[in-house]
């Protein structure tokens, strides 16, 4: 019997996955707006995510909400020492909101606002994301680093390969929403961030071999090997699809990537959120962090289902819009 | 300068910034549902019209009110990381629950709001609106639990775990059900609707001034005199009378300083207007009414109403140390000694409790809680007032023809903003030095690790990140009042050149 700390942690897992596939795409599109020089092609573009991108949102923040409540130490330890780290990425969600929502004047300098939050976004998360795979200096008496810290070799490398798989996924759902001359155009920007995407998976994993073994060593497990083994054979599949031109499911299979890379990373964590790189012996597991036992117990069940609703009507509001989009009329 | 302060100074002016545009977001999403239905109850074009009208208005206050309120949940664990430790069992969930149950459902159907009236079938825009509401006021009330949490804490037990002493839950409905949680949900619900209302009638007003969109703006006024006379009434009782008395209740300094009562009193009077003497300890020229502070309070007019000094003994003796809620003794006397020695009392020093009481006593600011209040309860009187004028003139059938009347609507737009910033000081400052109510102060809840050089640097870069946001912010509120809504028939639009609809955009 799974206990609720375990199960919080794949729920976050979960919620992480939904995240990276759901604002994956929007944050990815996003970034490729530096590529496109015509403004028409860019206002078509954004427009495929202008009615969505507020809801993606919704992921990140009940990801970080979840930790806060099921790990209210990690958040706390996290969140002060990283302290001016993490108020960079509260500014570029700001100024992604409104780059976003008040782009009709000044476009160019909005766009590129835009696709420099964007891209900075994805970036960052990978960072924090490789900081926890490969540990943090600390010990008993706390935390022996700095800002610097943050952006080690390994983390660069996570943060990098998020940026490219997002934009990988951005131009798949790009190619899906459009046509035309925009459409041939996002199809090579698919197809390149494709390759650098699979090439930046590899790097991870031997990253991960050299900066953090024991985690390397638990992803060795068969049920570790079979993801992994599914992940490449769908990132391959991709590239095919891409080449052949099956916009639709080369989007499906680039959008159920991310959660099931996210399930692996924390497959590979588990049982320990904190490593440490200067105390092997030192670590905090899911279940030292955990909040009391009733709050975890209380809001998994109802969390579980509401996530399940949230899908739905997400599904649903998707279809509404489905199609192509050929206008490039702005909202505000 | 201390981290403690600048973070309380960060806090305060980050909260703030978020309250212009949740009230309006929660209230135009009221009313904007409330107008989509008039739309399809009459299926009337200027009615119609409106809806897509304030719409917009509706996303341009939500635009905001999202990114400013991810900046709240950072702040918990960067700043106040011991806080967060303590209680963080407890008020992370209702965070996450708001995620849950509503931000999504409000983020996901503004999108099919916004993108969709001009594309989609109305129902399906009548439905959204009403997704909306139902989620920007669930979120409010996901919100409010974890505040209202935090001033009456219920349903926990304070244990030591290898993280140090913490709250943990005994009953999450009980948690949830905590003694302010009714009252003050209903009073900020309602201020929000009140705000909204007030936006409706103001801009309706402006357009009928200057003779534009007749037949949208009388719309407008009419929906939001109503709905801005009812819940001007509701703003006072039941609900402010309601959350007055839990507050007397449960934190006595609260009330006493709101009061400017210094001195224990039985049939205290209410205060209308006076000069609060802090060094001196009294309210001078003070104009009250006799004995209704007692009745208010306690539904008795000779109660004893407890003055600051009074209070903020019972607050020490009564609710820290003798409050029932902890494991044991050891983890009691950790939490109790951790707070004392925060404030620099030795906790073996023979007057350490004397000296406690009188950190609790100094901790609130009198006059500007006295001031901040007046003028809280002031506007809400003026908006009563108001409102049943309003209400006058439209049975009357005056309302559109009543310049005067359209032109104070107009000037005092801002007055519900000020309103609800004026309460929420009282309610935040009022409960200092408590963070949680008698077990985590702001000192004993900040985080250790952070500088003051940090805290200052994120404090400037939000004044400047928030003033531009702000100008920004005016332009499009500005453009959205020039273009106005779409032309319905026999109306004249604009002065100078025709309306641009509302999906061909940039100006």
């Amino acid at each position: 019997m799974m206990d609720y700390a375990t199960a919080w942690f794949y729920f976050s897992a979960f919620l992480l996955g939904m995240y990276l596939a759901f604002d994956g795409f929007d944050l990815g599109l996003g970034s490729l707006l530096f590529f496109i020089k015509d403004e028409r092609d860019r206002d078509i573009l954004v427009n495929t995510i202008a009615p969505v991108w507020d809801g993606n949102e919704v992921w990140f923040i009940t990801w970080g909400a979840g930790i806060f409540a099921m790990w209210p130490a990690l958040y706390a330890t996290l969140f002060s020492t990283f302290y001016l780290a993490v108020w960079l990425l509260a500014f570029l969600f700001i100024f992604r909101a409104v780059s976003f929502e008040f782009r009709n004047k000044y476009k160019k300098l909005w766009d590129y606002l835009f696709a420099t939050v964007s891209a900075l976004i994805p970036l960052i998360i990978g960072v924090i994301v490789g900081n926890l795979i490969q540990g943090i200096p600390i010990d008993a008496k706390g935390f022996h680093g700095s800002l610097l810290t943050l952006f080690r070799p390994f983390p660069l490398i996570v943060g990098l390969f998020v940026l490219f798989a997002v934009m990988w996924h951005g131009a798949n759902w790009a190619v899906y929403k459009t046509t035309g001359k925009i459409q041939e155009q996002m199809r090579k920007h698919a197809f390149n961030f494709w390759i650098l995407t699979v090439v930046f998976l590899l790097l991870v994993v031997v990253g991960m071999k050299i900066w953090a073994p024991s985690r390397f060593d638990r992803a060795l497990t068969p049920l570790g090997l079979t993801l992994t083994l599914i992940i490449l054979i769908a990132a391959l599949l991709d590239g095919y699809l891409i080449k052949k031109g099956d916009e639709k499911l080369s989007f499906y299979i680039s959008w159920l990537a991310f959660p099931l890379v996210v399930y692996l990373v924390y497959y590979s964590m588990y049982p320990n959120w904190v490593i440490s790189t200067t105390d092997p012996k030192f670590k905090l597991s899911i279940q030292t962090l955990a909040a009391s036992p009733l709050t975890l117990q209380a809001v998994l069940g109802i969390s579980v289902i509401l996530a399940v609703i949230i899908m739905s009507y997400t599904l649903y509001v998707y279809k509404m819009f489905g199609g192509k989009v050929t206008e490039a009329e702005g909202y505000y | 300068m201390d981290p403690v302060l600048l973070s309380r100074i960060q806090f305060a002016l980050t909260a703030g910034y978020h309250w212009i545009f949740v009230p309006a977001s929660i209230g135009m999403a009221f009313m904007v549902f409330l107008i989509w239905t008039m739309a399809a109850i009459t299926n009337e074009d200027q009615w119609y019209k409106a809806a897509k009208f304030f719409s917009k208005w509706l996303g341009v206050f939500f635009v905001l009110g999202v990114p400013t309120g991810i900046v709240m949940e950072f702040e918990f664990g960067a700043n106040w990381a011991r806080y967060s430790t303590f209680v963080g069992s407890i008020f992370g969930p209702p965070l996450m629950l708001e995620g849950l149950f509503a931000f999504a459902l409000e983020s996901t159907f503004i999108g099919v709001l916004l993108f969709g009236m001009d594309r989609l079938p109305k129902v399906i825009s009548w439905i959204s609106s009403f997704f909306v509401f139902i989620g920007s006021s669930l979120s409010g009330l996901w919100i409010l639990i974890a505040n209202s949490w935090q001033q009456t804490p219920s349903a926990y037990i304070i244990k030591n775990t290898v993280l140090g002493p913490r709250a943990e839950l005994t009953n999450f409905m009980k948690a949830v059900f905590n003694p302010l949680l009714v009252s003050q949900y209903t009073h900020t619900i309602n201020s929000a609707i009140l705000t909204g209302s007030y936006i409706v009638a103001a801009v309706g007003a402006y357009y009928l001034l200057k003779k534009r969109h007749v037949q949208v703006a009388r719309s407008a006024v009419a929906i939001g005199i109503v709905v801005l006379a009812i819940s001007s009434v509701i703003q006072l009782y039941p609900t402010g009378h309601a959350e007055g008395r839990v507050i007397a209740k449960y934190q006595p300094t609260k009330l006493a300083a709101d009061e400017g009562l210094f001195k224990t009193e039985t049939g205290a009077p209410m205060i209308v207007f006076g000069i609060v003497d802090e060094k001196n300890q009294e309210v001078k020229a003070a104009i009250g009414i006799p004995k209704l502070l007692s009745w208010l309070s306690f539904g008795d007019w000779n109660a004893k109403v407890l003055g600051l000094h009074d209070a903020a003994k019972y607050v020490w003796y009564q609710q820290v140390l003798n409050n029932p809620n902890y494991a044991n003794e050891k983890v009691k006397k950790e939490v109790v000694d951790g707070i004392m020695k925060a404030y620099g009392i030795n906790p073996n020093d023979p007057n350490a409790n004397e000296k406690m009481v009188q950190v609790l006593e100094k901790a609130v600011p009198v006059a500007f809680m006295f001031y901040a209040y007046r003028v809280m309860v002031g506007l809400g009187t003026l908006f009563i007032l108001i409102g049943l004028v309003g209400l006058l003139l439209l049975l009357i059938g005056r309302l559109y023809d009543a310049r005067w009347f359209l032109k104070v609507l107009v000037v005092t737009l801002p007055l519900p903003w000020l309103a609800g910033l004026s309460g929420w000081f009282t309610h935040e400052v009022g409960r200092m030095p408590w963070m949680v109510w008698g077990m985590v102060t702001v000192k004993t809840g900040v985080s250790a690790n952070i500088s003051a050089a940090s805290v200052l640097t994120t404090l400037i870069g939000f004044v400047i990140v928030y003033l531009i946001l702000f100008y920004i912010w005016l332009h499009f509120v500005k453009k959205l009042v020039r273009e106005g809504p779409e032309p319905v028939e026999g109306d004249v639009t604009s002065a100078p050149a025709p309306a641009v609809s509302a999906a061909g955009g940039g100006q």
